[in-house]
């Protein structure tokens, strides 16, 4: 099947108030006791859902989104204490079932879904027999019921040849599929709420796009309240008709997403909006500074006024309550809009910080590669055949002094392999990698070193634990015995004040850091070499929206600082748009499209181009335009000999019998390279946008 | 009403502030709520004051014979004197100065043999899980090899070949442990290899040797000190038993293996000959395995 793009309606979600709620929550808290006090995780939780109505709830995390979703499954960890004024399903207050009658009820009248696919479904069983279970476990019918009602939900949710897949076990299936057997699954018993918990997060773009259209369709088609657990406001913006958003444990505003995405009413939404890349944004972003609060002890005022730009004395004292600012729309901050309006700190940074110059024609190639391939042996079985995997296959690149060159791709497009690959930690299978001129198999490891650094993606995983900040920095400068002991140890404090990490840090462990922290340290170790190219690898997925913004910014200055080259790896768009100069477009390996990033945004060429950026979700209310229902062969996605095709052609629209026979090679459009035969032959005939 | 919207002039958040703390004060934090840790700890850290100042505290010389004192009975025995707490042996030497003196050879052995197994160990499991492929088929052969061996039998030979000593005790029983040493961190140095602080140190031009020792090998101690303990334990328990045999450390060299072996002919008359050096091994080994278990949940991520 091809891509091809259509409008799902989005089901009329504020519903007169006489409606009666599927769940009704009110007065929800949750605490746990800890050696160091009381953690209060939630705190006064009020919210309802009516039926075939979409409630997101979004926040940073730690912020108590998972945990309400749990609490209301009545899921949470024995040493919780979960009360409530009332939790009602249907009317009935799941307070007062036991053990035995909850059970009946999860599954049956709530359906759940995770975030990671691959562990929420198990894997010694067939995805019919653990459909089916859920259905004979409830009592709903006979197999012969059950194997019917499988076989039609998964056909629902898009699955082709579904008696085929029943009889498949979970590791057979892609992310993609996985996650439309646990819809199919959640859907059952015909329950009367869903609750799904970043059911998108681990998914790429363009499979997150179409998950989230099959949710919304099948909700408006079976009536199905949902609560939707999300930290991403693209999603909020495209799915719900209520959003509530989460800080420190509550509710801190609650509204019709319209009504948020237009006024966001608490400063901490405001903020949260603010920080998200977008085109038609400055360069330098707003961020939220600090962190969210340890939740131990009894909190007095509000909980986010230290982070808060509009804080006066009186949010410290007293109880917040959540105030009414319109019909249907609350928010907890004592001081309106109108007031807060008029004294808006003036410490924008945005206007204070030159533009970057955008490097110009001429510049000298610091990273040059042609023809690189990197494959590795993939072994089906003991006996079989070895098979190539090639998870780079024939890449040419010229990275420009003081340019940011993005790599966008999806999982499994051999993004992070070309970016070993070009840091020379792994040999290239063929082909060649030049570092300011000079073969990357000629330099030493030090000469390296000096040239070339990573930022890797999780921050948790990629300082050693077992050091401190301090050494964990200086370690570069004493195995390369740079400068004499003071130097090193006066040039270690300049860089940690460049990214913004105290003297007291200095001597903390990872352990002790937030995520920002960890990535900031991480930078500092990057560039304490002073390297000419830093290769960026997802450096922003694993941390918060507003985190996100503070080291998209850091990035930023420090290349204004030391002018260095960024080769900057991502799957994510907005970020994508904000932070690079030139984007190269990867798909299995191998590049389809390459060339300034504004103009592949405004105008994609490339049907995989087109296909990728229609799937991404920017933060503004809208229908959302999905490429129709696909599900990927996983044998396609495999990429082991597409030497003679085009690789895209399985799933390309504009696909012609030379995509078949023949792999297209880049070729100049207006200004950049482009890998299809059927841009190059000037055939482009009008696409359905 | 004037509204102030300066920061310093909000009071900082009445959260307690959950200061964090770094590994090993987590550790010790930990610790020091775990009653089985305390518990072997401080009867390991008694008995080993008890071996250093052996010469000061025992009431007699562990090697003096006294003919006609023989087979006095201990303190609650019906002749039982002050003197000879827990009476004498065959020979007529002090029994409680035998066992002080006594926990010196069973706890050097055991640590001096536990830990040379540990070098060893690690050494080999590290080079394993560090460069994989064939280096990795050497090293798992050789574990192979080694789980095949019968242990007792083989140092049984070792002694028998090379006489018995110390130091060809230790040396046994090293070759003895250090395959669990050798499983445990070449597993764990391969997960450490796929994490990205390897991979930045590689990037960072760090030479193999100091990726090794100096970014993996701290993240291996708690696993190490955790299976040191365990095999401290059973090292003990060999130690007596060899010298049970008349293999271990020679008389009139007190051990506890030693004790319970000479303590055998009388057995069925004077149970307290053999079940006093018995007990003290029972005790100490409960006590070093307490003192592991307690590390491993103390120093293991979760805390459990």
């Amino acid at each position: 099947m091809k891509h091809q793009l259509h409008v799902v309606e989005s089901p009329p979600d504020l519903r007169p108030e006489t409606d009666e709620a599927v769940l009704d929550v009110r007065g929800l808290g949750v605490e746990i006791e800890t050696p160091g006090g009381t953690l209060r995780a939630l705190t006064d939780v009020d919210f309802s859902i009516r039926r075939g109505e979409t409630l997101c709830f979004v926040g940073e995390s730690g912020c108590g989104k998972t945990m309400t979703s749990l609490a209301v499954m009545g899921l949470l960890p024995r040493t919780t204490q979960r009360h409530a004024r009332h939790i009602r399903l249907e009317g009935r207050d799941l307070q007062m079932l036991s053990e035995r009658e909850l059970v009946q009820i999860r599954g049956e009248r709530i359906g759940a879904i995770f975030q990671d696919p691959m562990t929420s479904l198990n894997p010694v069983y067939t995805v019919g027999n653990q459909l089916e279970e859920i259905y004979l476990y409830h009592g709903k019918g006979s197999r012969r019921a059950a194997r019917e009602r499988a076989e039609y939900l998964l056909e629902r949710v898009g699955i082709t040849a579904p008696q085929d897949r029943m009889r498949q076990f979970p590791h057979e299936l892609s992310g993609g599929l996985r996650q439309r057997v646990m819809i199919a699954m959640a859907l059952m018993c015909e329950p009367t709420l869903i609750i799904a918990d970043e059911p998108t997060t681990a998914l790429d773009v363009t499979i997150q796009a179409q998950i989230l259209g099959l949710l919304k369709q099948l909700q408006a088609e079976f009536n199905t309240a949902l609560m939707l657990i999300t930290h991403d406001m693209g999603v909020v913006a495209h799915m719900a008709g209520r959003v509530a958003v989460m800080y420190a444990g509550r509710i801190v505003e609650h509204g019709a997403t319209a009504d948020i995405f237009a006024a966001p009413s608490h400063p901490y939404t405001e903020a949260l909006l603010a920080c998200i890349p977008d085109p038609g944004r400055p360069k330098h972003l707003e961020s939220v500074p600090g962190r969210v609060p340890s939740l131990i002890g009894k909190l007095t005022g509000c909980a986010f006024r230290n982070r808060c730009r509009y804080a006066v004395h009186a949010c410290s004292t007293g109880d917040i309550v959540p105030r009414a600012i319109a019909r249907g729309h609350e928010a907890r901050c004592i001081r309106p809009i109108a007031e807060r309006r008029n004294d808006r700190r003036s410490d924008d940074h945005g206007s204070r910080i030159v533009p970057i110059p955008p490097p110009g024609p001429g510049l000298n190639t610091v990273v040059e590669a042609s023809s690189l391939t990197r494959s590795f042996a993939l072994r089906q079985g003991l006996f079989a055949k070895r098979r190539d995997l090639r998870a780079v296959d024939g890449i040419d690149l010229a990275v420009h002094r003081g340019e940011t060159l993005a790599i966008v791709g999806e999982s499994g497009s051999g993004k992070t392999t070309l970016a070993r690959v070009i840091l020379g930690l792994l040999t290239p299978s063929s082909g060649t990698i030049k570092l300011n001129g000079r073969p990357i198999s000629d330099l030493t490891p030090n000469e390296r070193a000096r040239q070339i650094q990573p930022v890797f993606q999780d921050p948790y995983a990629s300082l050693n634990p077992r050091k401190t900040v301090s050494q964990i920095v200086t370690g570069p400068l004493d195995v390369h015995g740079i400068g004499a002991r003071a130097e090193r140890r006066r040039h270690v404090a300049d860089m940690l004040d460049l990214v913004g990490l105290s003297r007291q840090q200095a001597h903390a462990y990872p352990n002790q850091l937030s995520g920002g922290q960890r990535q900031r340290v991480a930078i500092a170790r990057a560039l304490i070499m002073r390297p000419d190219i830093v290769v960026c690898d997802e450096p922003t997925s694993a941390l918060d929206v507003s985190v996100q913004a503070q080291i998209l910014n850091l990035l930023a200055d420090l290349k204004r600082e030391f002018g260095v080259t960024y080769i900057f790896i991502s799957h994510n768009l907005s970020v994508v748009r904000h932070i690079t100069d030139r984007a190269a477009v990867m798909y299995l390996g191998r590049t389809v499209e390459q060339g300034p990033t504004e103009e592949i945004f405004a105008d994609p060429q490339h049907p995989y181009t087109r296909a990728l950026l229609a799937s991404a979700l920017p933060p503004r209310p809208g229908r959302l335009l999905l490429p129709q229902q696909q599900p990927r062969q996983s044998k396609a996605s495999v990429p082991t000999d597409w030497s003679a095709s085009c690789a895209y052609h399985p799933h390309c629209a504009l696909a012609t019998g030379v995509c078949r026979s023949r792999t297209p090679e880049p070729t100049p459009v207006g200004g950049r390279l482009v890998a299809c035969h059927v841009v190059a032959a000037g055939q482009r005939t009008a696409v359905p946008q | 009403m004037t509204i102030q919207t300066t920061h310093a002039d909000v009071p900082s958040s009445t959260f307690s502030e959950g200061r964090t703390l770094s590994p090993a004060q987590l550790a010790w934090h930990r610790a020091c709520r775990h009653p089985g840790l305390i518990a072997g700890t401080s009867f390991i850290v008694l008995i080993a004051l008890l071996a250093i100042f052996a010469p000061v505290l025992a009431p007699h010389n562990p090697y003096a014979q006294e003919v006609s004192q023989q087979f006095l009975d201990p303190i609650w025995g019906e002749g039982g004197s002050w003197t000879h707490v827990f009476g004498t042996d065959a020979l007529g030497r002090d029994v409680l100065s035998r066992l002080i003196y006594g926990a010196r050879i069973s706890l050097t052995v055991a640590f001096l043999a536990a830990s040379a197994a540990a070098v060893i160990g690690t050494a080999i499991g590290m080079l394993g899980g560090y460069y994989g492929g064939r280096v990795d088929a050497v090293v798992m052969y050789m574990i192979t090899c080694k789980l095949a061996l019968p242990g007792l039998v083989v140092t049984l030979s070792l002694i028998s070949i090379f006489g018995s000593s110390m130091i060809v005790l230790v040396l046994a029983l090293a070759f003895l442990f250090w395959d669990r040493y050798a499983v445990i961190t070449r597993t764990v140095t391969m997960q450490l290899r796929a994490r990205e602080f390897v991979v930045a140190a590689q990037a960072l031009g760090y030479s193999k040797a100091r990726i090794i020792i100096s970014e993996i090998l701290p993240n291996l101690y708690s696993h190490i000190i955790v299976i040191l303990t365990l095999e401290m334990a059973i090292a003990i328990l060999v130690e007596a038993a060899l010298s049970f045999l008349g293999l271990g450390v020679q008389p009139p060299t007190p051990s506890w293996g030693n004790m319970v072996a000479e303590g055998r002919a009388e057995m069925l008359f004077l149970p307290h000959l053999v079940a006093i050096p018995g007990l003290a091994i029972f005790l100490l080994v409960i006590a070093i395995n307490l003192m592991g278990d307690g590390l491993r949940d103390v120093t293991s991520p979760d805390g459990r």
